[in-house]
């Protein structure tokens, strides 16, 4: 739980590190559309090859990789059984009740294992090689436009910046809590489903009670240090567009123009 | 019946096979007799909260055995069959007032017994008992435990723990953050339990003062492993090993080793304030007596 999505930031001094996170966000993005027009095999290859390139670049082993397709591995084997098994069109192999097992559903398969792994190795390049503060930052850079239309967009990366903050804290305290209350007989995961959702009642309230105290402790603290809603703040990391920015961009631009030629 | 605490080989491994794997536990061997008074000290991070978590089977050895009394944990045992061992084990966390979630004190109070299957009268002498031990007004209990002072929250949630009857209690630092009437309080709670009710005791805690004076025996963890275990006297005479392990030399053995090379050596070493003056007092009617 604890390595999901959040935490798993690697420090490092890759080339991808080294990028502009608002950068490293627009080709994750553009990549993960591109996933969807690609519909033959060559259009495949040429998007695995790119993830590839971008995961050699960031210098991290692929034992992460693996790591952050295992928490997805579930969602997989579930959607991938679905389309198995009540795919319909094609040849037919086998068939019993409304369960059919046919060359359009196999196919379907196997072409929805390919996209998922390919989003799941682009999106973990990101998250490995981009810090929580980065992301914020990135988002904030991101929606700059939107500033004309008067949308707050400091006080929504802040937000954003002080969410992701408090994630690892508030998965300690959830884990504290937990062996707490395990302690005095509550069995996480046992019984019916009544029983289950009453069991969480000695886990929530604490925490709500925790996450409130720690919002009220935080807001002192920044008025304390001067804090100002929707006031222009710098930061201390000044984040430029870089040539391997360009270059990177290029890359995926370059990507999806040879997927349109090749789509069929 | 005995309820003796045994480690054997136990060793515990955060997040086995991944890059991010961590030993916190290396080949821990332990025993802890029942009804006595144990102390567990080391630094942030040598291991000692996860050594307590394998007292009630929150963690299971990586590899190795923990038995209590009869039970014996390994790493294929069944998660199901944990409760009898978990009612004879009190776990009292740091800052353990975070568990608190019911609407009423006694409610809460009733959280742990009520789930070990204790109803009705039973279940409210169980409360009132609890109630009475951390000496808790009892027109408290109707109360929200959320508006109550700090030091109360902590008794509460430690009454919430006793309410269960354990045979072992085990604390980790549940002194932090009170004042010193507070600390003191807590801790002749816990002494009088470890006398009194005949609760085999594990404190884990920063506070040598503390250990020096209530605990019988000493375990001192650093990187994973147990490098002594001993009774309070004998770690605390030993300085080298004090210092060598960053742990702090009780006031009682820094007075009474002053004094000595001064030239006034008494006749004990004492590690209870209380019992340091009085043999001061004692070597200066004596010497009187010798004029």
């Amino acid at each position: 739980m604890n390595n999901f999505i959040f935490g798993r930031y690697l420090p490092g001094n890759s080339l991808i590190h080294k990028m502009n996170p608002a950068a490293k966000m627009l080709i994750a993005f553009a990549y993960i559309i591109m996933v969807f027009f690609a519909n033959n095999l060559i259009t495949y290859i040429v998007m695995a090859a790119t993830v590839l390139l971008f995961v050699l670049l960031s210098k991290c082993s692929f034992g992460y990789f693996i790591e952050g397709l295992m928490p997805m591995l579930w969602v997989i084997i579930f959607t991938v059984m679905i389309q198995v098994f009540f795919g319909s069109g094609g040849h037919v192999y086998f068939s019993w009740g409304i369960v059919k097992l046919t060359s359009y559903g196999i196919l379907n398969a196997i072409v929805l294992t390919i996209r998922f792994m390919l989003i799941i190795a682009m999106s973990t390049v990101l998250t490995l090689t981009t810090s929580p503060l980065e992301i914020s930052q990135g988002i904030s850079a991101l929606l700059k436009p939107l500033k004309r239309f008067n949308f707050p967009v400091e006080t929504f990366s802040l937000m954003i910046s002080i969410s992701l903050r408090f994630v690892p804290t508030l998965t300690d305290e959830t884990k504290l809590i937990m062996d707490a209350q395990r302690s005095r007989g509550v069995d996480f995961g046992d019984g019916g489903l009544i029983k289950r959702v009453k069991a969480f009642v000695p886990l929530l309230i604490p925490l709500f009670v925790s996450a409130f105290k720690h919002a009220d402790d935080l807001s002192i603290a920044m008025e304390a240090r001067g804090y100002q809603t929707n006031r222009e703040r710098s930061h201390f990391h000044t984040f430029k567009w870089k040539p391997n920015d360009f270059v990177c961009m290029l890359l995926i631009l370059v990507m999806a123009i040879v997927i349109f030629i090749y789509r069929s | 019946m005995d309820n003796a605490i045994l480690f054997k080989n136990v060793s515990h491994v955060y997040q086995e096979n991944t890059p991010l794997e961590f030993h916190a536990l290396e080949d821990v061997s332990l025993k802890i007799k029942s009804g006595s008074f144990v102390s567990i000290i080391g630094k942030t991070g040598s291991g000692k909260s996860t050594l307590i978590k394998h007292i009630n089977a929150l963690l299971k050895p990586t590899s190795g055995s923990v038995t209590i009394g009869d039970k014996k944990i390994t790493s294929h045992t069944n998660n199901k069959h944990l409760k009898p061992l978990r009612q004879k084990i009190g776990m009292v966390f740091q800052f353990p007032e975070q568990q608190l979630f019911a609407e009423t004190v006694e409610e809460d109070i009733a959280f742990g017994p009520s789930n070990f299957g204790v109803t009705g009268d039973e279940l409210n002498d169980t409360v009132m008992h609890a109630a009475n031990l951390v000496h808790l007004d009892h027109d408290l209990l109707k109360k929200s435990p959320f508006d109550l002072s700090g030091g109360q929250k902590r008794r509460v949630a430690i009454a919430g723990v006793l309410a269960m009857n354990p045979e072992i209690l085990v604390l980790d630092e549940p002194t932090a953050g009170l004042d010193l009437e507070g600390q003191q309080y807590i801790l002749d709670l816990i002494r009088r339990l470890n006398r009194e009710e005949n609760m085999t005791i594990v404190l884990v805690s920063h506070q040598m003062d503390d250990v020096a004076k209530y605990s019988d025996r000493v375990v001192v963890m650093s990187g994973g492993k147990v490098v002594k275990k001993c009774y309070p006297d004998e770690l605390f005479t030993d300085v080298n090993f004090l210092n060598k392990y960053d742990l702090q030399v009780p006031e009682t053995v820094k007075i009474t080793k002053d004094l000595a090379d001064k030239g006034v050596t008494l006749d004990k070493l004492s590690l209870d304030a209380d019992e340091l003056i009085n043999g001061i007092i004692n070597k200066l009617r004596n010497e009187d007596k010798d004029e």
